[in-house]
């Protein structure tokens, strides 16, 4: 057998037992990715264009820390604020600002069907991540008006995220 | 000029090992933070999702399974050539991906650190290239090894 052949060869076996393995994988763990599903609706960086060509983008209000402060004091069952963190379950079972949903955005289909109806009813929508180049917040809210039809104008984004609430020493909550 | 076979073992030993080493970490963590890194390089559409999720999906599993290889002494043609091609993609993408965040962070190129996706978190982008170089040379190494072996076994005795 040439050199060629038997390279070529190799290189197939290779890329078979990497695709063959790589289903197995990503079916067999909980939290692997729907392979056809496009988890990314707000538009890449500088397109301009959601996943259907049409625009997606919206300035949402920005709160920032003292507002944020001020209107978490609303966020019990009886008033009307929603606090959610755009996170990954991991990082929120760490800790997160007290009364905050998960809602991970990028297995929307786990939470915001739960939550939708709260949503629609509440005064304010605040959402948080990480902070900083983070762009979960802004994924989350997308989606939330794009697809889930949630009003635009009810959702607030804290821009500086968990990191300035934990930097400030603010109250947190771990997942039991 | 001949390479002594101990410099071909150890280049076969340093790519297998960080392949599997990078890969591992990749699969341990969460595959939607590697889509979003992946995504972040911007050399993939959006459309159709299958492209980026594969992708996501297959690099840190196809690292995994060249790491083994390379360790193992397996099928080393292909995956020293595969390997040395993806970690050539890699770099490439990074540098790519280097102008904006330059002017992004506002810093120079020797200060430059963001994540690169490589399974190490932030990183300092001119000695994550400089390693990058030296596993695609020691892949190199490997490739060229199997193929000489491979001419000297078919030659006529």
């Amino acid at each position: 057998m040439k050199l060629s052949q038997s390279l070529v060869g190799e290189s197939l076996i290779l890329a078979a037992v990497t695709l063959a393995s790589a289903m197995l994988v990503n079916s067999l763990r909980s939290d692997g990715l729907s392979l056809c599903e496009n988890h990314f609706l707000h538009p890449a960086p500088g397109t301009g264009e959601g996943v259907q060509g049409e625009a997606l983008e919206h300035d949402y209000v920005s709160w920032d820390l003292p507002t944020t402060q001020e209107y978490h004091k609303y966020t019990g069952d009886e008033d009307g604020i929603v606090f959610l963190d755009a996170r990954s379950r991991k990082s929120y079972d760490k800790g997160h600002i007290p009364n905050a949903y998960l809602c991970d955005p990028y297995r929307h289909g786990d939470f915001i069907p739960d939550l939708l109806e709260k949503l629609k009813a509440a005064d304010y929508v605040l959402i948080y991540c990480t902070g900083g180049d983070c762009e979960d917040s802004i994924e989350l809210a997308t989606r939330l008006v794009f697809e889930y039809g949630v009003p635009a104008d009810l959702i607030a984004i804290f821009d500086q995220g968990w990191s300035a609430w934990v930097e400030a020493g603010l109250d947190t909550e771990v997942s039991p | 000029m001949s390479v002594p076979p101990l410099l071909f073992l150890l280049a076969r030993l340093y790519a297998g090992a960080a392949m599997l080493y990078f890969g591992a970490r990749k699969l341990i963590g969460d595959p939607v933070d590697f889509l979003k890194e992946v995504r972040a390089y911007a050399l993939l559409p959006d459309q159709p999702a299958v492209l980026l999720n594969l992708t996501a999906v297959c690099v840190p599993v196809f690292e995994v399974i060249a790491g083994v290889a390379l360790l193992a002494g397996w099928l080393r043609r292909g995956t020293g050539l595969l390997s040395a091609a993806l970690l050539s993609a890699f770099s490439i993408a990074i540098m790519l991906r280097v102008p904006a965040e330059m002017s992004a962070q506002g810093v120079g190129f020797f200060e430059l650190a963001f994540d690169c996706g490589c399974g190490s978190g932030e990183v300092v982008i001119w000695s994550k290239l400089l390693f990058n170089l030296s596993l695609i040379l020691a892949c190199v190494l490997v490739f060229a090894q199997a193929v000489k072996m491979r001419r000297q076994s078919s030659l006529p005795r």
